[in-house]
C-alpha cells in the first residue's frame, strides 16, 4: 500500500504530464493539423511543445491556463513553421490561402480550445449521433473525412443546397446542445494536479 | 423584417465557407468585417468555430494516438537530459567568477563590520548573546559579521554570540534558514540544532530545524558540509556520527517517530535510487542521506516563487501556517494524505486554497486566523474512480 505510494509519487511530474497527454494531445493535433495538413508533422509539433513545457514548467509563468497555453504554443509553433517553410520555398502567395483555423484572429475571451474540456468530447459524439440520419451522416463526412460541399453532394446524390443546411442545422442542434456551456468560464487549471 | 434574418443565413455560409476553407478571398473580407462590426457576431463566430473544431476532436478522424504521442514525448525527454547536461556545466563554468566576486565584496564588508564589532566589543568588553527572530507570515534576510547571508523563514530564531567571528563562526538555529557561507579558512562555520552540528567552509545550504517538527533537513546547493551528531547515541553505531554532503544531496534526520520521512525528500531527478522506492524504516534518532536530488523545492521558501513539489497537504499545511501566519485545522485526518505540486507566487492564502479546492476534493472556511479544512463529499464521490486509497 504505501510502496504504491511511494512509486506513485516518483512519477508524480511526469504523471502530471500523463494526464496533459491524455486531456490535450488529440485537441492540439487537431489543430496543429488545421495548419500544417499533415498528420506526422502536428503529432511532431505537439510532442516538441510539451517537451519545451516540461523542460521550462519551472521558469514559464501562466496567466491563463495551461491549455490555453499549450493551445498557444502550438498555433505560434505551426505559423513559425508555415512561415519558415514559405521563406524555404519562396512560396509567398500560400499564405493567401486563408486557413480555417488562422484566417481571422480569435479574441482574447475565446481563444481557441476555449470551450474544450476532455468530457465534452464524449457529449459532442453523442450529440452527433443524435442528429437525425441525412443530418448526421452529412456532417459526418464533412468532419471526418473533410469533404467538400460539393463531394458531399456528389457522393449522396443530393443538392449542394441540402448539403449546405443540413451541416448549417447540425450547427445549430450542436449550438444548443452546448448552450450552457458556451458563457462559462473555464476555471484556469494549475499545474497543481492532484495525485491520488 | 426579414432582412436581419437572411442576413444570418448568409453569414453562417460564410462561416460554414471560412471553417472549411472554401471561402473567396472577396467572400472572406466580407465576413471580416461582419465579425469586427459587432460584439455579438464575432462571439458567435467564435462559439461556431469552436464546436466546429471540437466536433473534429471528438470524431479524431485523423486518430491522433495520445498513447503513442506520450511515449515519444519520454522518449524525447530522454534524449534532451543527456544534451542538457553539457549546457548546465558550462553555465557553472561561467557562472563561478561572479559568485566568487560577490563572495569578495561579502568577505570585505565582513572585515569591516568585524573591525566595528571588535571595538564595539571592547566597549562592551563582555560576550552577549544576539537573537534575530522572524515572526510567522515573514521572512529575514541577516548579514553575519563574517559576511554570512543567511535567509530566515517564519517563525525562526537565529541566535549566536559577540564573539561570533573573534573566536568562532556558531550559529544556533531553531527553525529554517538558508545558509550562503562566507570563505573564511581558519574557522570553520558551525549551524547548531538540537542535535546535529552542520559544519562548512564555503557553501550554500538549507537547514530546516524547526522544534515542533520531528525531522530535521539539511540541504546541500553548493560545496560540501559536515554533519555531526551533537548528542551522545545510546546505540553507537560508529562510522554514522559524520556525515558529508555534497551538492545535490540532502540529509533527513529522524528526531522523533511519527514522521513520513519520504513524505517529501523524494525530489530525485530523472532515475530515481531504487532504493528510495521503497519505504526506508529509519530509527528516531537516525538519518539518511538522500542522492542526486532537486534542491530548489527545498529553498524556494526564500524566493518569491515557491515550489512545492509532490508534497503531502499535512506537510504544506505547516508550512502554510508559517509562510501565512494561519492555523490550519483538518476536518478529516485523510485528507493530509493528498499531495500537490505546484509553484507559487505572490498568492494571498485565499488563493493557494482555492487551488488545493479545485483539484482535490476539499472544502475551505477561513474565520479569521483560522483556516478549516472539510471533505467535499460531492466531489469525492463524483470522481471516486480515480482517488486510490
Amino acid at each position: 500500500m504505501i510502496k504504491n505510494e511511494i512509486d506513485k509519487k516518483h512519477y508524480k511530474d511526469i504523471n502530471a504530464f500523463n494526464e496533459l497527454f491524455e486531456n490535450y494531445y488529440i485537441l492540439l493535433c487537431t489543430i496543429a493539423h488545421y495548419y500544417l495538413k499533415n498528420k506526422h508533422l502536428a503529432e511532431e509539433i505537439v510532442e516538441e511543445v510539451f517537451l519545451h513545457f516540461w523542460e521550462k514548467k519551472d521558469d514559464i509563468q501562466i496567466s491563463t491556463s495551461i491549455k490555453a497555453y499549450l493551445v498557444k504554443a502550438v498555433q505560434n509553433c505551426c505559423l513559425n513553421f508555415i512561415e519558415h517553410q514559405q521563406v524555404e520555398q519562396k512560396h509567398k502567395n500560400r499564405i493567401e490561402t486563408e486557413n480555417a483555423m488562422s484566417g481571422i484572429a480569435e479574441s482574447y475571451e475565446n481563444p481557441l480550445g476555449f470551450l474544450y474540456e476532455k468530457e465534452l468530447t464524449l457529449l459532442i459524439k453523442k450529440s452527433i449521433q443524435s442528429l437525425p440520419d441525412q443530418c448526421q451522416k452529412i456532417f459526418l463526412l464533412s468532419r471526418d473525412e473533410g469533404l467538400t460541399y460539393e463531394e458531399i453532394s456528389l457522393q449522396l446524390n443530393i443538392s449542394i443546397n441540402t448539403t449546405k443546411t443540413q451541416i448549417k442545422i447540425a450547427l445549430a442542434k450542436l449550438r444548443t446542445l452546448l448552450k450552457d456551456y458556451l458563457p462559462t468560464i473555464i476555471v484556469a487549471i494549475t499545474l497543481s494536479i492532484l495525485n491520488n | 423584417m426579414d432582412a436581419s434574418n437572411n442576413d444570418l443565413e448568409l453569414y453562417a455560409d460564410l462561416i460554414i465557407q471560412h471553417l472549411s476553407e472554401t471561402i473567396s478571398g472577396e467572400d472572406l473580407v466580407i465576413l471580416k468585417n461582419w465579425i469586427n462590426s459587432d460584439k455579438k457576431h464575432k462571439d458567435h463566430f467564435e462559439q461556431t468555430r469552436e464546436i466546429w473544431l471540437l466536433s473534429k476532436v471528438a470524431v479524431n478522424s485523423n486518430n491522433f494516438d495520445q498513447h503513442q504521442g506520450y511515449k515519444r514525448f519520454l522518449d524525447k525527454i530522454k534524449n534532451s537530459n543527456i544534451q542538457k547536461f553539457s549546457i548546465k556545466t558550462k553555465w557553472i563554468i561561467l557562472t563561478i567568477p561572479r559568485v566568487a566576486a560577490l563572495f569578495l565584496l561579502a568577505f570585505g564588508l565582513g572585515i569591516l563590520f568585524n573591525y566595528l564589532l571588535m571595538k564595539s566589543n571592547r566597549i562592551a568588553n563582555a560576550i552577549a548573546q544576539q537573537e534575530i527572530i522572524v515572526p510567522l507570515g515573514s521572512k529575514s534576510t541577516v548579514k553575519l559579521p563574517d559576511g554570512t547571508i543567511v535567509t530566515l523563514n517564519a517563525g525562526s530564531r537565529l541566535t549566536y554570540n559577540t564573539n561570533y567571528d573573534v573566536t568562532n563562526r556558531e550559529v544556533n538555529l531553531e527553525g529554517e534558514g538558508y545558509f550562503s557561507v562566507a570563505k573564511h579558512k581558519k574557522k570553520t562555520f558551525v549551524v547548531k540544532t538540537g542535535y546535529l552540528d552542520i559544519k562548512a567552509i564555503g557553501t550554500e545550504f538549507n537547514v530546516k530545524a524547526y522544534p515542533n517538527e520531528k525531522t530535521i533537513q539539511t540541504t546541500l546547493v553548493e560545496g560540501s558540509v559536515k554533519i555531526e551528531k551533537s548528542f551522545k547515541s545510546s546505540s553507537e553505531k560508529s562510522k554514522e556520527n559524520t556525515i558529508i554532503l555534497t551538492p545535490k544531496q540532502k540529509y533527513t534526520f529522524l528526531i522523533a517517530t511519527g514522521a513520513d520521512v519520504l513524505s517529501n525528500t523524494d525530489t530525485n531527478i530523472g532515475k530515481a535510487d531504487p532504493k528510495l522506492q521503497k519505504p526506508l524504516k529509519l530509527e528516531p534518532k537516525t538519518g539518511l542521506v538522500f542522492k542526486n536530488i532537486d534542491p530548489i523545492p527545498d529553498i524556494s521558501w526564500k524566493e518569491r516563487r515557491w515550489i512545492i513539489s509532490r508534497e503531502q497537504l499535512g506537510q504544506l499545511a505547516i508550512k502554510l501556517e508559517r509562510r501565512y501566519d494561519v492555523k490550519i485545522n483538518f476536518q478529516d485526518e485523510k485528507l493530509k494524505q493528498f499531495k500537490f505540486t505546484g509553484t507559487l507566487q505572490d498568492e494571498s492564502i485565499e488563493q493557494v486554497l482555492k487551488v488545493i479546492s479545485i483539484s482535490s476534493p476539499i472544502v475551505f472556511e477561513i474565520k479569521g486566523k483560522q483556516v478549516i479544512l472539510y471533505n467535499n463529499d460531492d466531489f469525492a464521490q463524483k470522481y471516486k474512480g480515480l482517488y486510490k486509497h
